[in-house]
């Protein structure tokens, strides 16, 4: 009699239980990405809508109007290309001076190493405004202003901790036995670069690639300080288009932002797992 | 014969290690050399001495007629077996096994074609596809091997190439190397810090300990003569009796512990009367007496005090004096007891003795190897 009274009580916890939790659970993760969502939502309806505005629930109609004022009234394709050119200059500083910077951090014995690299994060913690304040000045004086090797130089502040702290841990990683081995089978130090350490390497690698032009493609503090006309970029373009008062435009520039980050998402969520950054055997 | 891999005098220091201390040691051609002893004695710091990872501090290096101490590693030719694989991860097997003939700037045809030849002598055919990753310990090392004579060097190094894998497939393994040098004809050194291994592969055996080479040798010469008291403790698991020599026989002394004697060889010949020593007696070379003993052996009495059954075989602990102990196997035609009282009959000489400095007679480490 008792045992049966406790054995009910028990079957009801066990389903009765999960059950609500598993609803709570759901009814916060909706509610969650619904709220980091919606801004999104808000642009992509925006940068199509037409009359979309006094607390309107859906557009009064669709319309690619935005996007062909974006592309012919700002100029989209130049913008576009400046901030690719941007990145790409960004990539290219970061990695000559981060790769060399990781290699020497994660290879070799360096005294100081953890004052290094809390240097390297140095522009990482400051608040970027008061950076960018002090950047300018020095901009100035160099002549960098309004020139893409001047942003991207601005840029590569912020994206190389990214690039020295993935690279070191990947170079680190890298089996010193392995790199022997490529020598004693008879692979001078440029083979086993080529053949060996890039190999390797190339998980981390590209994570640094990808961060790194999403830091650049997406920077708008530093840019805001260092652009000119001839370097203007997407955030910039954005920001004066809001200022403008063109909330439409602004929105379909925004949607062009957005496509390599979410790329990159997508991206990592299938490729750059631990293990494929380690790139690890068996048994080690 | 010629000397295809010579040391000389090479010293290798790390801060205040001495790694390797002033080796000296010429391989034959063909020859299988193995550098026995335990770890962080130095094997493979002199390993890497002779592939180029590493520069010696003083000495050189000799291959093939050639001082290559100055020759980076991939001027070396040299084939080699890794302790952990230390295969290329990213490559599949056959790119692996492959890969020095493509820095070699071999033909893709001609190179396949040499990696699955390789592949087909270590017993891997039809796993050049797979990734390293997706073999075993026993498969990896043999892709190793594969891509250690895939380039025919004349000179192939191993460096505990069968401590990584299980006990079965050591053996394995190791019938594997000793077979696959045999038909190629390549000239070695062995590291390892098993005995067994180093024992049954070997043309000859350098023991090393604390960066210094003990003794080189034939194997049956390094067991049954050893001459220091490192290479006879390190090599079989001898029983060991402590004792003051109390008479001396040209080469042979008489030592005496516990009012126990025996006779052994004077393994340094500086041995005289009232000096303490150290006999080391093979276990195999004593035995249980049935009948008197003959004129030429001496009896020791010990007490059996443990026995555990082996399977094939029991092993007895036996007691020659409350310090000393000694193990014996013995097959299932002799039974004892334990607390029976038994005669022990060694030959003369039963051993080996070596001049004990400094430490006190009955200091007997000898309980402690007994009871191990
Ligand atoms: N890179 C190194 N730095 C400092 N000491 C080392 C280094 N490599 C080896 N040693 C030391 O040198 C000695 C010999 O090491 P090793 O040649 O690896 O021995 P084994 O291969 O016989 O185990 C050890 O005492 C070890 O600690
Ligand atoms: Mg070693």
């Amino acid at each position: 009699m008792t045992a049966v009274a406790v054995g009910a009580g028990h079957r009801m916890r066990s389903h009765l239980a999960p059950r609500v939790s598993r609803l709570l659970i759901y009814t916060f993760l909706l509610a969650f990405v619904l709220y980091v969502l919606s801004p999104f939502l808000a642009i992509l309806v925006n940068s199509v809508a037409e009359g979309w505005f006094g607390g309107r629930v859906l557009p009064a109609g669709l319309t690619l109007r935005w996007f062909d004022w974006a592309f012919n009234v700002t100029n989209l394709p130049k913008v576009m290309g400046n901030s690719f050119i941007i990145a790409g200059l960004t990539i290219a500083i970061s990695l000559a001076i981060g790769l060399p910077t990781a290699w020497a951090l994660g290879r070799r014995r360096v005294r100081a190493r953890n004052m290094l690299l809390t240097l390297i994060l140095l522009p990482k913690t400051v608040p970027p405004i008061t950076f960018a304040l002090g950047l300018s000045r020095e901009f100035y004086a160099f002549d960098l202003v309004d020139t893409h090797l001047g942003v991207a130089l601005a840029h590569t502040t912020l994206a190389l901790p990214f690039v020295v702290l993935i690279m070191s841990a990947t170079f680190e990683g890298l089996d010193e036995r392995v790199l022997d081995a490529g020598r004693v089978c008879g692979g001078n130090w440029l083979r086993n670069l080529v053949h060996l350490v890039l190999p390797m390497a190339m998980p981390g690698l590209m994570a640094a690639v990808l961060f790194t032009f999403v830091t650049s493609f997406n920077e708008f503090t530093l840019t805001l300080v260092t652009y000119g006309p001839e370097t203007l970029t997407l955030t910039v373009q954005t920001y004066l288009s809001i200022g403008d008062g063109f909330l439409e435009v602004a929105s379909a520039i925004s949607v062009v932002l957005l496509v390599p980050s979410v790329l990159l998402l997508i991206l990592i969520q299938r490729q750059i797992r631990p293990e494929n950054i380690l790139g690890g055997v068996k048994g080690l | 014969m010629s000397a295809m891999i010579e040391l000389v005098d090479v010293v290798k220091r790390y801060g205040d290690v001495v790694a390797c201390n002033r080796l000296n040691l010429a391989v034959e051609q063909g020859e299988l050399v193995t550098l026995l002893g335990a770890s962080g004695c130095g094997k493979t710091t002199a390993l890497r001495c002779i592939t180029g990872s590493l520069r010696p501090d003083e000495g050189r290096i000799i291959i093939d007629g050639r001082d290559v101490t100055d020759v980076p590693t991939h001027k070396r030719n040299i084939g080699v077996v890794f302790q952990n694989f230390a295969l290329f991860p990213h490559l599949t097997v056959l790119d692996n096994v492959a890969y020095p003939l493509r820095v070699r700037g071999i033909r893709p045809v001609v190179r396949r074609e040499r990696a699955l030849e390789a592949l087909r002598l270590v017993r891997l055919e039809g796993l050049g596809g797979r990734f390293p990753r997706e073999l075993s310990g026993g498969q990896q090392q043999r892709v190793g091997l594969a891509r250690a004579i895939v380039y025919e060097p004349n000179v192939v190094l191993f460096d505990e190439p069968l401590s990584n894998l299980d006990a079965k497939l050591r053996l394995e393994m190791r019938e594997e190397i000793a077979s696959l040098k045999d038909r190629l004809g390549f000239t070695s050194i062995y590291v390892t810090h098993d005995q067994e291994e180093a024992l049954s592969l070997s043309d000859r055996i350098a023991v090393m300990k604390d960066g210094v080479i003990h003794q080189v040798g034939r194997p049956t010469e390094i067991y049954a003569e050893p001459r220091t008291s490192f290479v006879a403790e390190f090599l079989g698991n001898p029983n060991r009796l402590t004792g003051v020599c109390v008479d001396r026989i040209q080469d042979q002394v008489v030592v005496e512990a516990d009012g126990q004697r025996i006779v052994a060889t004077d393994a340094s010949g500086t041995l005289g009367i009232g000096d303490r020593a150290v006999v080391y007696v093979r276990p195999e070379s004593v035995r249980i007496q049935d009948g008197d003993a003959s004129p030429d052996e001496t009896t020791l009495r010990a007490t059996v005090v443990r026995s555990a059954f082996l399977g094939d075989s029991t092993e007895y602990i036996l007691a020659l004096s409350d310090k000393v102990n000694w193990h014996l196997r013995l097959d299932h035609a002799t039974r004892l007891a334990v607390g029976e009282e038994v005669n022990l009959v060694a030959p003369r000489p039963g051993g080996r003795a070596f001049a004990l400095a400094g430490s006190p007679v009955d200091g007997s480490p000898g309980v402690a190897l007994g009871e191990r």
